[in-house]
């Protein structure tokens, strides 16, 4: 088990941030904390997720949320410790 | 200024959306209203789940997206097993709902349902459109993604007044930039590393999923297996992305795979994937995939690479690219391979499978006889759909396809039901075609009422009916795995599937011979009719090889009676 952060930049509606609540189920990942906040012209959110789980589900997910045209970026970052 | 929903229609037109599947409702009248005045053949439904099978029959034949629509609530709502179905085989499908009006939304308010809510787990993308001036691109957006990268469904959900609101008319709309998902180009360095251990390996594989055929990757998969003289063996989804009858296809792997292509897998060093997903179906348990092997996947979607398999090396990319860079590398520094010995053993382990079960002396017809039959009688470019269950297992182990992207299964979220409403679809793209709908009782009955739109439309399907009284497959599981406690399996004889079908108004034919089943389907097909064929089979039927669930492909179980023992080294009768 590994747990890393997200950065998300993703479209400013509620069906995109429920997209990655059910992206991080299907995962089966935890979800430590979760900041969502409005950028630039209020069109977009920025999004920090704390989340636990494998490190192939980390992956997975990172990569997954690309799939989906709710998503301009995702990077995620392992936290050690 | 324009109504909205005109405007929609226009564009619909304008990008090549030639039909649609769905039937009309409170909420989505406007856009019915909308087709009366253009050349977009609509098919009128009985059931809006028919409707997006039907969609996606089409979507499999004419590779692209293919749009299905309902009204609000239960009208959306009935299309979701579509939409799931669409997900989990990743067919680009576009389905469109009619929305109560904005004010009412968030009221409980007649037939209003949050049809976006529901799909969102299952779509690439779903909205609500709440203002009239997005409508066009709304609709440009989810029709182009459903199709780009990898392809899966996408939802439109339009409230009534939105449709109705007048627009200035639009012009030369193109997706936005977050819709296109342009595949990346092929990482070279990853190339190379994939060329050499194919060059090394001494017993590869290839492994080609349905990813192959949307990719249109059918030449370039034969020509690296003819290049390095590896066996093909396929998904369920992949099984017509290659000629079965090319003499390297072993055809479909896993857990009702044929038994030469799981000992091929079992037997080999490399394991070189291609847009597929490695479901358990398909490789059994992963750690014992990964065991012993490398594993190279190509695929679209990154997300794949380690989510169920680990690979040693991982493409992500357009299959029919990355195959050709492959292949073109591989060339450079590599000679063709000779014929491996292997293949030949392997073939002779598929042939005493077939020569055994087709010499089983029995009073009754067999499935597997009566497809082996049809498919020496029907034309080479004959779509095949199915339903789920022990017909469709007989179906991928004895149909051979000879056509790429002929074979239409509902292979992910395995929904029984599926294949009348596909083949319906499928016939609407190649009305000059031959399509049959290889069918059970069990799954017959889920969706028999897309007969009258066959009948409505003159859309000849034929329909062969797997007839055990029974839900085969379920009895099937309750005889190994639940000590015979057959509970609920079982149909009454009451139900006369020759008068229902010619109830809606398509011929019924029960045969009870091989002959006759010959003289009854050249006959639709030469004279592109339509016909429901009621053929009993015996609920008794097993189908065997099967891969226990949770087993590796090596302890697959033979037919009773099959001695393969000379042959391979680790397979159990049944």
């Amino acid at each position: 088990m590994v747990r890393f952060l997200v950065y998300i930049l993703l479209s400013n509606n509620p069906d995109a941030i429920a997209k990655v609540m059910l992206l991080v189920k299907q995962g089966r990942l935890t979800l430590d904390g979760a900041t969502f906040t409005t950028t630039g012209d209020g069109s977009r959110l920025s999004a920090i997720l704390t989340i636990n789980g494998p490190s192939n589900k980390a992956e997975w997910f990172t990569k997954k949320l690309k799939n989906f045209p709710y998503f301009y970026q995702a990077y995620m970052l392992p936290l050690t410790g | 200024m324009v109504r909205a929903v005109d405007a929609l229609i226009k564009q619909m037109t304008k990008m090549g959306v030639e039909c649609i599947f769905g039937i009309p409702g409170g909420a989505n009248m406007p856009f019915y209203d909308a087709l009366y005045d253009s050349d977009i053949r609509s098919y009128l439904m009985r059931h809006e789940q028919q409707a997006a099978h039907a969609a996606e029959g089409y979507a499999h034949v004419a590779r692209k997206t293919a749009v299905c629509s309902g009204t609000s609530g239960p009208g959306a709502t009935n299309l979701i097993t579509g939409l799931v179905d669409a997900w989990m085989d990743s067919v680009p499908v576009l389905a469109i709902t009619g929305q109560v009006v904005r004010a009412f939304m968030g009221t409980d308010a007649f037939q209003e349902a949050d049809i976006v809510g529901m799909v969102l787990p299952h779509t690439k993308y779903a909205v609500t459109v709440m203002d009239s001036r997005r409508l066009v691109q709304e609709f440009v957006n989810a029709y182009t993604v459903a199709m780009m990268g990898r392809p899966g469904p996408t939802l439109l959900d339009i409230p009534r007044d939105v449709m109705q609101e007048e627009i200035d008319g639009v012009e030369d709309i193109k997706p936005e930039p977050i819709f296109v998902q342009t595949p990346p180009e092929p990482d070279v360095h990853s190339v190379m590393e994939a060329a050499k251990l194919i060059i090394d390996a001494e017993k590869p594989v290839i492994l080609s999923g349905g990813g192959v055929i949307f990719s249109g990757a059918t030449n370039e998969v034969l020509e690296l297996a003819e290049f390095i003289n590896a066996p093909i063996v396929t998904t369920t989804p992949g099984k017509s992305s290659v000629p079965e009858d090319h003499p390297l296809v072993l055809g479909v792997v896993g857990m009702h795979g044929r038994v030469e292509s799981d000992m091929a897998i079992v037997d080999s060093d490399l394991v070189i994937c291609v847009g597929t997903r490695l479901s358990d179906r398909a490789i059994g348990p992963p750690t014992e995939f990964e065991k012993n092997r490398k594993v190279i996947h190509i695929d679209i979607d990154a997300s794949e690479f380690g989510k169920n398999v680990k690979p040693t090396v991982s493409l992500s990319g357009d299959a029919k690219q990355i195959l050709r860079d492959l292949i073109d590398y591989i060339k450079h520094i590599a000679s063709k391979k000779p014929k491996s010995p292997l293949i030949n053993r392997l073939r002779e382990i598929g042939e005493a499978y077939d020569e055994f079960m087709l010499e089983q002396a029995t009073s009754k017809i067999t499935s597997w006889r009566a497809i082996w039959l049809l498919n020496k009688i029907l034309p080479p470019d004959t779509v095949i759909t199915t339903g789920v269950g022990q017909h469709q297992m007989w179906a991928q182990l004895f149909w051979k396809c000879k056509t790429p992207g002929s074979f239409i299964s509902s292979s992910g979220l395995g929904t029984m039901g599926f294949g009348l409403p596909a083949a319906f679809g499928a016939k609407a793209a190649a009305p000059d075609r031959p399509v049959v709908n290889l069918d059970g009782d069990g799954s017959f009955l889920m969706t028999c009422q897309t007969l009258a739109c066959i009948s409505d439309y003159n859309l000849p399907v034929i329909t062969v009916i797997f007839d055990n009284r029974s839900l085969g497959m379920v009895r099937q599981w309750q005889n190994m795995f639940y000590k015979q406690r057959y509970k609920d399996v079982e149909y009454t004889d009451r139900t006369d599937l020759v008068k229902l079908s010619e109830a809606f108004g398509v011929e019924g034919v029960r045969v009870e011979s091989y002959e006759e089943l010959e003289k009854v389907v050249k006959q639709a097909v030469r004279e592109n009719t339509a016909v429901t064929i009621d053929l009993p089979v015996g609920k008794e039927e097993m189908v065997f090889p099967m891969v226990p669930p949770g087993k590796w492909l090596s302890e697959v179980k033979l037919p009773p009676g099959l001695e393969l023992y000379g042959k391979v080294s680790s397979v159990h009768p049944a």
